[in-house]
């Protein structure tokens, strides 16, 4: 077995801001190991707390769905736990369901637009971990994808896509994705047609296909030792499909195109009260070197909670909105950046105006001094807040893996954001926000 | 499942069941947590959790919708927003400002029975938290300027959360007719008529009356000492003075005689069923009662998991509803409703619902419950403990809604036990007791299209057909 130990105990001293505060983060013990079956796994330790958190994910979201069956990896991800065989017999979905709570476990699976994922959350008393191990590592392998269960949960999809078409928030987002994406496999959205067409065979052929061992990451945080996480990751990754290597490398996202402003906005007639205005453009992915510009950037104009640019505009000095930010999407190998409000109907013309010229000055003029030195003190100083609880941990974890970022990329995070000046910002912003390509989407608005 | 499964999962469930009982001794909170009163009245609870250099700090009054009186409902909402606009040192806008400086994660919530407001912070900034936050409790300086600006914000805040949600608008008319007078019945957004007539003297009045350390409880949870805590809240909240609040009058509800329907028309496309029967909770603190404890089980009875009996029946077996849930809280200050509401699937009607869901209780009422099922609902009670422990913030509101609502944090460990005790014939007795159409509140959402052309073509069919 390969073991690739990266257990750094670095304490990193800093001096910065007005404050002139000297804050000490000892740096994570991530440990990773390629597992015997093919996965990696991603470790921390945390003995604390009785408990462990696990993670899988896996090239295997709706941006792999077949062609015109769109919804098929949600499905496959639905149905994983609602049927398999455990220990060489046959379990229904109620054996599974109260198996589980029996173990005072949860286990939940779900398939966003670029991953599939598993989410374990156990004791880990051994008796306890070790059925909820052996039982996900079954169900992970053998599912039985029942064709009584799939046209249920079809029903139940179709008539809560029926509801969606109803709500402002849901059109919009619907919208607004379809002129970002396109015709891109990441913009794939599943429509009461196209989940008409699915069927059972598809499930089969998906799950074969991408849930595959080789393509997992096993993230673990939580109360076991490196050992026993390796040993963890090798179970429930053993059973899982083999067959030739499947490609999951997705096209480029391609950026928007100079358009004139009628085709780059659209308008949804609402009966709603307010209108919903969301805006936005294709932006960097994680990996590319203007992300720290752009986060530091995105707090001063839209990410900042009470203190940001759009907020003390659009809320704080006109009343115009109760929210309204905006933030950048860094994903795998695309991105996006998007700011959106809701506004009264009758508002909704000068909302979208104050919106757009926040961030078109913003763009122009850059950040003053006093919002860099703001931005960074904050983004430094809160730093240990995003990595407090194991959950928190495990996510930033997933994403580490799933994105292919350093090991140290948590214990130099404060370090790159202290070195982006104001011109890196304006720079950043004047590349990447371009006014004349950006998309607008109303709904319900005068 | 054959037989022998069953036999041997049942083992499985009861060893289970001892490895969690012997848990719970592990994980009592009385050693790391410590409770002190500063001579003005402020109760100061400082937990320890030190995996990390954060903290969280939260101030919580005991003042919410449920203090409100016809005419200005929401103005413990609209406050709480005003909390943000200044005072004699610190400048509107400035609160955010410093807070966003040291790296912290704020906001404050309005609930029917409390106001609180928190910081979450790298633990050396703690002391100027407190600084921010004793200073707001009793220099507030409320403008007309701001309270009309805000006011602005809040009646958005309203449209976005309720006028367009549908949920939104079948909870609101939901309380509003289950309850004739207690305070329940109104939203704590407030109603918008209420909010357009607010003024800022209002606000003024609320802040007044409810803001002053001894109606107020101070939580601090993370990585801290509680002594440094302590000096620390001397030094800031220490220097306010006391002063004693007026009396709070009760707001009680006459006895429901008869069950009671209504109907609301909004933009959607499934029908809603909400339904609610008039429950008893934890009076007073007071833990030696066993009927709260008994709802809170049945609960998990109905919608502990996707096997529970509600999900079971009416989404799984019958495919009646696309989802469906319920929702008690043994504790509160104000009336509690045992809740259950479901989505239809298309052409499944509210009353098919109502009549299966009625049919569940009643066989709980009649047969019971098994005890595979009650085991369920306490494991996932006691492995909660455990997990909760995840959670800085998680903790610090667990320890101020207990407050809040009359429990003291030092009894949290005991809500446990006493579900721990609950037995399959105490469920069996209260799903009995409560489940009356005397007590009952039917709401249905009747869907209305989004589209006004097939609204207008929908309206003429129906006058049609009347002629």
């Amino acid at each position: 077995m390969k073991k690739t130990v990266h257990a750094l105990f670095t304490v990193l001293t800093f001096l910065f801001g007005m404050f002139q505060v000297q804050s000490t983060f000892a740096a994570l013990p991530i440990q990773k190991a390629d597992l015997p079956t093919g996965a990696k796994l991603f470790f921390v330790a945390a003995r604390t707390i009785p408990m462990v958190n696990i993670g899988i994910d896996f090239p295997g979201g709706s941006a792999y769905d077949p062609f015109h069956k769109y919804g098929v990896a949600e499905f496959t991800a639905e149905l994983m736990d609602k049927g398999s065989k455990i220990q060489g017999v046959e379990k229904n979905e109620a054996y599974i369901a109260d198996s589980i709570s029996d173990l005072g476990s949860m286990v939940n699976f779900h398939a966003s637009n670029e991953t599939g994922s598993v989410r374990i959350k156990t004791l880990s008393k051994a008796e306890v971990l070790n059925s909820v191990i052996n039982q996900v590592s079954d169900m992970l392998a053998y599912p039985t994808f029942n064709p009584k269960i799939l046209e249920r949960e079809k029903a139940r999809t179709r008539s809560s896509l029926l509801e969606s078409k109803t709500k402002p928030e849901f059109l919009l987002g619907e919208q607004f994705k379809k002129m970002i994406y396109r015709d891109h496999p990441l913009g794939n959205e599943e429509t009461i047609e196209t989940i008409a067409k699915i069927e059972v065979a598809d499930l089969k052929k998906f799950h074969q296909m991408y849930y595959r061992a080789n393509q997992m990451n096993v993230i673990i945080v939580g109360d076991v030792d490196f050992n026993q996480a390796i040993e963890i990751g090798t179970r429930l990754t053993k059973n899982l499909p083999t067959g030739p290597i499947v490609n999951t490398t997705l096209p480029s996202l391609m950026a928007l195109p100079v358009a004139d402003q009628a085709t780059r906005e659209v308008k949804i007639a609402h009966p709603s009260a307010q209108a919903h205005i969301q805006m936005g453009i294709t932006s960097p992915p994680r990996k590319d070197p203007d992300y720290f510009p752009l986060l530091v950037g995105n707090y001063i104009l839209g990410g900042g909670g009470f203190v940001s640019r759009l907020m003390n505009e659009i809320r704080e000095k006109r009343g115009l909105a109760y929210s309204v930010s905006s933030y950048f999407y860094p994903a795998k190998n695309s991105g996006f950046f998007t700011a959106s409000l809701q506004t009264r109907k009758d508002q909704s013309n000068e909302a979208a105006t104050l919106l757009k010229d926040t961030i078109a000055q913003f763009v122009e003029k850059g950040p003053t001094d006093e919002e860099m030195l703001a931005a960074k003190n904050n983004l430094i100083n809160g730093f240990p807040l995003r990595i407090d609880s194991n959950n928190k941990l495990l996510e930033n974890l997933s994403a580490i893996a799933w994105l292919d970022l350093p090991l140290d990329t948590l214990d130099t995070w404060t370090e790159h954001v202290q070195e982006i000046t104001k011109e890196n910002v304006q720079a950043a912003f004047k590349k990447h926000l371009l006014m004349d390509r950006m998309v607008t989407v109303t709904v319900g608005g005068k | 499942m054959g037989n022998q499964t069953r036999f041997v999962y049942k083992k499985v469930v009861l060893a289970l069941g001892c490895i969690f009982v012997s848990m719970i001794a592990a994980v009592h909170a009385e050693s790391y947590t410590t409770e002190s009163t500063l001579s003005n009245g402020l109760k100061v609870i400082v937990r320890e959790d030190h995996r990390s250099p954060t903290v969280a700090h939260m101030v919580w009054y005991k003042t919410g919708s449920i203090d409100e009186t016809t005419g200005t409902t929401g103005v413990a909402h609209v406050l709480e927003h005003m909390m943000f606009k200044g005072t004699e040192k610190v400048g509107t806008g400035e609160f955010s400002k410093r807070v966003a400086a040291v790296g912290g994660r704020e906001n404050a919530f309005t609930n029917n029975d409390y106001t609180a407001y928190f910081q979450q912070i790298e633990k050396s900034h703690l002391e100027e938290m407190m600084v921010l936050e004793a200073d707001r409790m009793q220099n507030l300086q409320l403008s007309e300027a701001e309270f009309k600006k805000e006011i602005q914000v809040v009646m958005e805040e309203r449209r976005l959360r309720t006028d367009d949600q549908a949920t939104g608008l079948m909870y609101e008319q939901f309380m509003a007719t289950a309850f004739n007078a207690a305070p329940n019945r109104h939203p704590v957004i407030g109603w918008m008529e209420d909010l357009k007539n607010m003024t800022y003297l209002d606000a003024q009045n609320w802040y007044h009356k409810w803001y002053t350390p001894s109606n107020a409880v101070l939580v601090v949870v993370g990585d801290v000492k509680p002594e440094e805590v302590l000096n620390m809240a001397q030094r800031t909240y220490g220097a306010i003075p006391k002063r004693q609040i007026e009396e709070r009058k009760l707001q009680g509800e006459p006895e429901q005689k008869g069950i009671k329907r209504f109907t609301l028309k909004a933009p959607a496309e499934n029908t809603l069923v909400f339904m609610g029967w008039k429950a008893p909770k934890v009076e007073n603190g007071n833990m030696d009662v066993i009927d709260p404890w008994a709802l809170e089980v049945l609960a998990g009875i109905l919608d502990g998991n996707q096997n529970a009996r509600l999900n079971r029946t009416l989404v799984i077996d019958k495919k009646i509803s696309s989802g469906v849930g319920s929702s008690y809280e043994a504790s509160g200050r104000g009336e509690q409703l045992f809740l259950i509401e479901g989505e239809m699937l298309p052409g499944k009607s509210p009353q098919l619902f109502e009549k299966e869901v009625k049919s569940i209780l009643a066989k709980i009422a009649e047969s019971g419950i098994q005890d595979q099922e009650l085991q369920r609902v306490k494991i996932a009670v006691t492995a909660a403990q455990v997990y909760k422990r995840d959670s800085v913030f998680g903790q610090a509101m667990e320890i101020g809604a207990n407050e809040m609502v009359g429990n003291s944090w030092k009894k949290i460990d005991l809500i446990t036990e006493k579900i721990q005790a609950v037995t399959a014939d105490q469920v069996k007795l209260v799903a009995k007791k409560y489940f009356t159409d005397d007590r009952l509140t039917v709401g249905i959402l009747d869907p209305q299209p989004i589209d006004p052309a097939k609204k207008l073509a929908n309206e003429r069919a129906a006058a049609a057909i009347q002629r």
